[in-house]
């Protein structure tokens, strides 16, 4: 699950072109909307693209479901350690 | 010391080459102002249109060949430049017709590409009369002494064509150095034609108090003279600057000298008209090439006999469909400190357009970023900004600059403040620095771009980009002049492997014109070298 955790915090990093950012400084269990690394629902949108790419997760239309899914990095790898189709 | 003889049988001699070439448009660039005065005017004479380029870069040069016939002074590469005809008999000047298309000067804006603005000789000849009538009396006859250059309107109109109308000597080189001012004064009397920059950089340990006397007159203009500028020019040289508002395109608009009052309006020129229209400032003048009311970028508010301006008027985006202002965010950045001066600009990303800030942060914003990393201070800034900006606006990408880099007229450009977010730039933290010195940690990163086929296999840093590097991580920490001379005492020790954290040291010796530098890491030594640069520093 670490190592996990580990991936998605480098797919965030690249897929949204950090800046001054290193997996190490993102806290897994920080928010990443708004406060903590500040996304937008455009970041949201990307990073929902990034995910089925690498994973091959689907996202669900209920879009209270995918914000409690990208809560945080923990949260994210919770959800693609359950739904992945792609390893 | 050269006489009006010598200047006109210069002219004839240039006026001769032009003819005798045939063309009709000609570029020219040289940093010798007599060679310039007198090139222009036998241009003139032979009827031809002069381009003026803004540097002699081979890219801006090159640029220039599709829209002349020739060039004199520098020439890019693979052409000859005129040169004078020497000797012969000179047949007599006939006068110059009003309607002449004489010039092509470039804007110094400081968004997007240049742009031509061509001046006819009635539109130059007005405003050399309007200087004459404004300042003539005051100035006398002293000699010009410059700190800008020619290839500008500012410096065009007020180092070569006034003192050239009004019969007053001028200093055909340029001053680059506040020590170059100073010699020069000490050697005589003058009038000073000054950029902000320089007035701006002033160093109080020099005896400014010796040459007081001699400094007849002096002129700010190409940009805003900050109150620090103001101060200094007023407790070191004694004066307050005539400083002169107008722009490539507008001419001279308004004038006004602070001597007591910090905060005095602007003069408007005599035959100039203004008004203000939902706060945009618009002029009409004999200055501008058509009758009509020309709209400036800049907001005022009319007063008896001129107006105060307001700031340039709003920059406003739209950013994934939501507007936002571009000079508010710029204020909020600056308003309560860890900036001094900030440039928010628009940046293309894959298919989103981000805001980049380009900032120079005051004492707490270095403490804050050389202790917590260059993100620290950036999260420091964007909470600054997340009261009043949506989420989606808030910027994405950061650079802090010593100064804001400017081009030799004193504008900050949007393609050179977007130069700063290429990714062929290094990501680098500042170790240690001063006026002379500084001491960077540079990342090679393994997915730059200079190890694409450099070589396939065994990747390794061109020593070329080791060089440009440096140079380029000068820029960020002096005031470099602009020109690249040559390279001295060049080393490459060893090889730069993808992912090396590299030590950057960075000398420069303002006197000799010489940037040093030094590349090592934990494996020893790489690669070092100076790099001798020269010209006028904006």
């Amino acid at each position: 699950m670490l190592e996990l955790e580990q991936e998605i915090k480098r797919l965030v990093i690249e897929t949204l072109n950090l800046e001054d950012l290193k997996p190490e400084d993102i806290d897994p269990a920080a928010p990443l909307f708004v406060e903590g690394l500040g996304l937008d629902s455009i970041d949201a949108l990307e990073l929902g693209l990034a995910l089925q790419k690498s994973y091959g997760v689907v996202l669900a239309s209920d879009s209270k479901e995918n914000r409690r899914h990208f809560a945080s990095v923990r949260a994210l790898a919770d959800f693609v350690s359950t739904h992945r189709t792609r390893s | 010391m050269r006489d009006f003889g010598a200047l006109r049988a210069r002219v004839a001699g240039w006026r001769a080459a032009f003819a005798a070439h045939g063309g009709q448009r000609y570029a020219l660039f040289t940093e010798d102002t007599f060679d310039f005065a007198t090139a222009l005017l036998g241009a003139w004479h032979a009827g031809a249109c002069v381009y003026l380029p803004a540097d002699a870069r081979p890219a801006t040069l090159d640029a220039l060949k599709a829209h002349v016939d020739g060039f004199a002074g520098r020439a890019p590469q693979g052409l000859t430049a005129l040169t004078p005809a020497m000797g012969g008999t000179a047949p007599a000047f006939e006068p110059l017709s009003p309607g002449l298309a004489a010039l092509v000067v470039y804007t110094s804006g400081s968004s997007g590409e240049p742009t031509a603005i061509p001046k006819r000789l009635s539109q130059l000849s007005s405003e050399v009369a309007t200087l004459g009538a404004l300042f003539d009396a005051e100035a006398g006859d002293v000699p010009v002494l410059a700190t800008v250059s020619h290839q500008h309107i500012y410096g065009l109109l007020f180092r070569v064509l006034w003192p050239l109308t009004s019969g007053r000597p001028f200093d055909a080189h340029a001053l680059p150095y506040p020590e170059d001012i100073l010699a020069a004064l000490q050697a005589g009397p003058g009038l000073l034609v000054a950029s902000p920059a320089h007035l701006k950089r002033l160093p109080a340990t020099l005896d400014w108090a010796s040459v007081r006397g001699n400094l007849r007159g002096l002129f700010s203009s190409g940009g805003p003279l900050t109150p620090e500028a103001l101060q200094a020019c007023r407790d070191l040289l004694g004066r307050a600057p005539v400083e002169v508002y107008g722009s490539s395109e507008t001419g001279g608009v308004a004038w006004r000298r602070r001597d007591t009052d910090d905060s005095a309006s602007w003069r408007t020129m005599p035959g100039v008209e203004v008004r203000a229209d939902e706060d945009a400032l618009r002029v009409r003048s004999p200055h501008l090439p058509a009758d009509d009311w020309f709209t400036t970028e800049d907001r005022a508010r009319p007063v008896p006999g001129g107006f105060e301006l307001l700031g340039r008027r709003d920059r406003l985006l739209k950013l994934e469909e939501k507007r936002v202002s571009l000079s508010a965010m710029e204020r909020t950045l600056v308003a309560g400190g860890l900036l001094r001066e900030a440039r928010v600009l628009p940046l293309t990303e894959g298919h989103r357009v981000i805001l980049a800030v380009v900032g120079v942060p005051d004492a707490e914003g270095w403490r804050l970023q050389e202790s917590g990393g260059r993100r620290s201070l950036s999260q420091a800034l964007r909470e600054k900004l997340a009261p009043h900006f949506e989420s989606s606006a808030l910027p994405r990408r950061f650079r802090y600059l010593e100064a804001m880099p400017v081009n030799s007229q004193g504008k900050s450009t949007e393609a050179a403040l977007a130069a700063l977010f290429d990714p062929k730039r290094p990501p680098f933290r500042v170790l240690e620095r001063s006026g002379e010195r500084a001491l960077l940690e540079v990342e090679v990163p393994a997915n730059s771009p200079y190890f694409d086929g450099h070589f396939p296999g065994s990747p390794i840093l061109p020593g070329v980009v080791q060089v440009e590097w440096a140079l380029l991580l000068g820029r960020e920490h002096f005031a470099l002049p602009p020109d690249f001379l040559r390279l001295e005492t060049l080393k490459f020790q060893q090889v730069i492997t993808p992912g090396t954290q590299l030590t950057v040291e960075l000398t420069w010796a303002k006197e000799s014109g010489r940037l040093g530098f030094k590349l090592t890491s934990a494996a020893g030594s790489h690669a070092s070298g100076r790099i001798v640069l020269g010209g006028a520093v904006g």
